[in-house]
């Protein structure tokens, strides 16, 4: 019997077709995968961990609910710590931006050797936390410091100060150390500010008679809002979870001055052991970064 | 006029003090490097060397194995470089490009994980890497380094392909293109500048990076750089023993291979801090 003009159409599995078909969801597989593997559920399983007494290591300990973080409000050092971390954030952050203000207004001008100043401003963020501390330990160091020694000659000093022993200078350095790390990221985003704001609403204003320091406090300033929001937002983020300058700097010390909530979940979970305590602190880590985050963006849409 | 004088004569004493406080730190510990033993401790301190001195760097290099930690941190730049610009050139391009139910929330999904700090999920990253067999292996660092770099990147390329023209993949979807075809003959090649930020960033942040390779890869032979570094400035309280000789010649080969990097990509760099992509 005649088939007649049937096309019998083969039905072919072949696999690039299918990667073709299926493109936009395979592509977002390798991504995503990771994203869960690393960090999705690692953070479930923090939480778990923080609701238990176990190990370092262990899978699964004891339940003790609410334990761990009772544990640690009722602890006067938790709540030093925790003064610490949000005392080094707030003094990072407020150095940063006091720099990045007026170096952001010279980087947005052009002017010989603008690009050699760019560059001297990028240099900090480069550098490793490893070489940070090195460069400040050193030159802060008490016998054979620079700093000791130029601020002696200067008169100010009539003799060397320990800085990083003192319990009262130890802390303003780490926030010193932090501030001058970091300023360079505030600085271009507020540079990127500066530039979306238009010359022609600075020829305006002169012409309405406004005068350099006006048109700073009434013009630029507001109009650079959003992005001193933005970099506030951004660098409260990762001040927050500050470890590696504090941990190589001062180990916490002296006497606990300096210690962070990152440095002490880290040691309670890296040399004590105690996995459920450390996972509680660090989920107080994530919980309060959140909050202070959330308060910044609330600011920024009123 | 006067306003405009003083104007200059703030500008360039900012420029002055600003300079001079980003470089000359480093450039004393530079100094510091390539003095000898005894020239460093040297009190009061030479303000010049009295002569270029570079057995700390080779003592640093060989004694201290900072020479084997910089191939195993250039080994795990490169590798979550590598993949970081693969994975998130796709996820990007997927977000971008493609409307499906869901591609909204994992996208914002991905940037909230911004938000979560290295440390409160390294208790579990180390029993899963104890699990997996792959503490003490760089691959491990790769891991991990590339699902922290993942949001930003991807959030990179997702904005930079918005700003393709669709005419573009339209014409060459008539022309019979197919998926694989655009990504790898039409996207990939156009999106250099967006690899550029990205390369830069990336590979800065994870030669830099010290807490996860701290804690994941210890030995000796297969530490990187930073971690290395750590034991030679011997932190704390405890200044005895330390000599800032090594010391300081070691913090400027964990500075030195980024010079390069920054010189080369500097417009990358510059680009995308403007836009905020940076890790604070």
């Amino acid at each position: 019997m005649r088939r007649g003009a049937q096309i019998d159409k083969k039905r072919t599995f072949s696999l690039p077709e299918l990667i073709n078909k299926y493109f936009p969801y395979l592509a977002l597989i390798p991504s995503t995968s990771i994203l869960v593997l690393i960090i999705g559920y690692p953070i479930y399983h923090t939480f778990i961990l923080s609701f238990q007494d176990v190990r370092l290591g262990e899978l699964s300990g004891y339940w003790i609910g609410l334990g761990n973080y009772i544990q640690a409000f009722r602890d006067p050092f938790f709540w030093s710590v925790l003064v610490n971390t949000l005392y080094f954030t707030a003094g990072t952050l407020g150095i940063e931006l006091l720099v990045a203000i007026p170096v952001s207004l010279i980087l947005s001008q052009g002017f010989k050797g603008v690009r050699f100043f760019r560059g001297m401003v990028l240099l900090p963020y480069l550098l490793a936390s490893v070489v940070v501390a090195t460069v400040w330990s050193w030159c802060l160091n008490d016998i054979y410091g620079i700093i000791n020694w130029v601020l002696m000659e200067i008169g100010i000093l009539n003799e060397p100060v320990s800085w990083m022993t003192n319990k009262g200078t130890a802390m303003p350095i780490i926030i010193l150390a932090s501030a001058w790390q970091k300023f360079p990221v505030s600085s271009l985003i507020l540079v990127a500010g500066l530039q979306s704001i238009s010359d022609e609403v600075h020829e305006a204003a002169s012409m309405d008679g406004a005068n350099a320091r006006q048109r700073f406090w009434r013009v630029t300033m507001p109009l650079l809002k959003p992005y001193i929001f933005l970099s506030l937002i951004l660098r409260t983020t990762f001040a927050m979870r500050q470890f590696d300058l504090v941990w190589l700097m001062s180990g916490g010390g002296p006497a606990g001055s300096t210690e962070l909530i990152s440095t002490l979940a880290y040691k309670e979970g890296f040399t004590v052991f105690e996995a459920g305590y450390a996972s509680a602190l660090s989920v107080v880590l994530l919980l309060v970064t959140f909050v202070i985050t959330a308060v910044h963006v609330k600011m920024l849409m009123k | 006029m006067k306003e405009r004088t003083v104007k200059k004569v703030c500008t360039y004493l900012m420029v002055i003090l600003v300079t001079s406080g980003a470089g000359l730190p480093v450039a004393w510990t530079f100094i510091t490097s390539v003095k000898t033993g005894s020239e460093v401790y040297q009190y009061p301190p030479t303000l010049l060397p009295l002569r270029l001195h570079f057995a700390n760097y080779l003592k640093v290099l060989t004694e201290y194995k900072l020479g084997r930690s910089a191939v195993n941190s250039a080994v795990v730049a490169f590798g979550t470089t590598i993949l970081l610009l693969s994975f998130g050139a796709l996820a990007g391009y997927s977000h971008s490009k493609f409307r499906f139910p869901g591609n909204t929330t994992l996208f914002l999904l991905a940037l909230i994980l911004r938000m979560v700090p290295p440390i409160t999920v390294l208790v579990p990253l180390y029993n899963l890497g104890k699990f997996l067999g792959l503490l003490n292996a760089l691959f491990w660092l790769v891991l991990v380094n590339l699902a922290f770099s993942l949001p930003a990147a991807i959030w990179i390329f997702k904005v930079f392909f918005d700003n393709l023209p669709k005419e573009l993949l339209d014409a060459a979807r008539i022309d019979g293109c197919g998926n694989i075809a655009i990504f790898s003959k039409i996207i990939a090649p156009l999106s250099k500048p967006a690899a550029g930020v990205i390369v830069v960033l990336a590979f800065t942040h994870v030669w830099n990076e010290f807490l996860m390779a701290r804690t994941f890869v210890f030995g000796e032979t297969n530490r990187t750089l930073p971690v290395a570094l750590e034991p030679v400035l011997n932190v704390g309280t405890d200044v005895i023993g330390i000599h800032w000789g090594h010391t300081t010649a070691g913090a400027m080969i964990v500075l030195l291979p980024l010079i390069p990097v920054a010189i080369f990509f500097q417009k990358y760099l510059v680009s995308g801090m403007l836009g905020g992509a940076v890790k604070g």
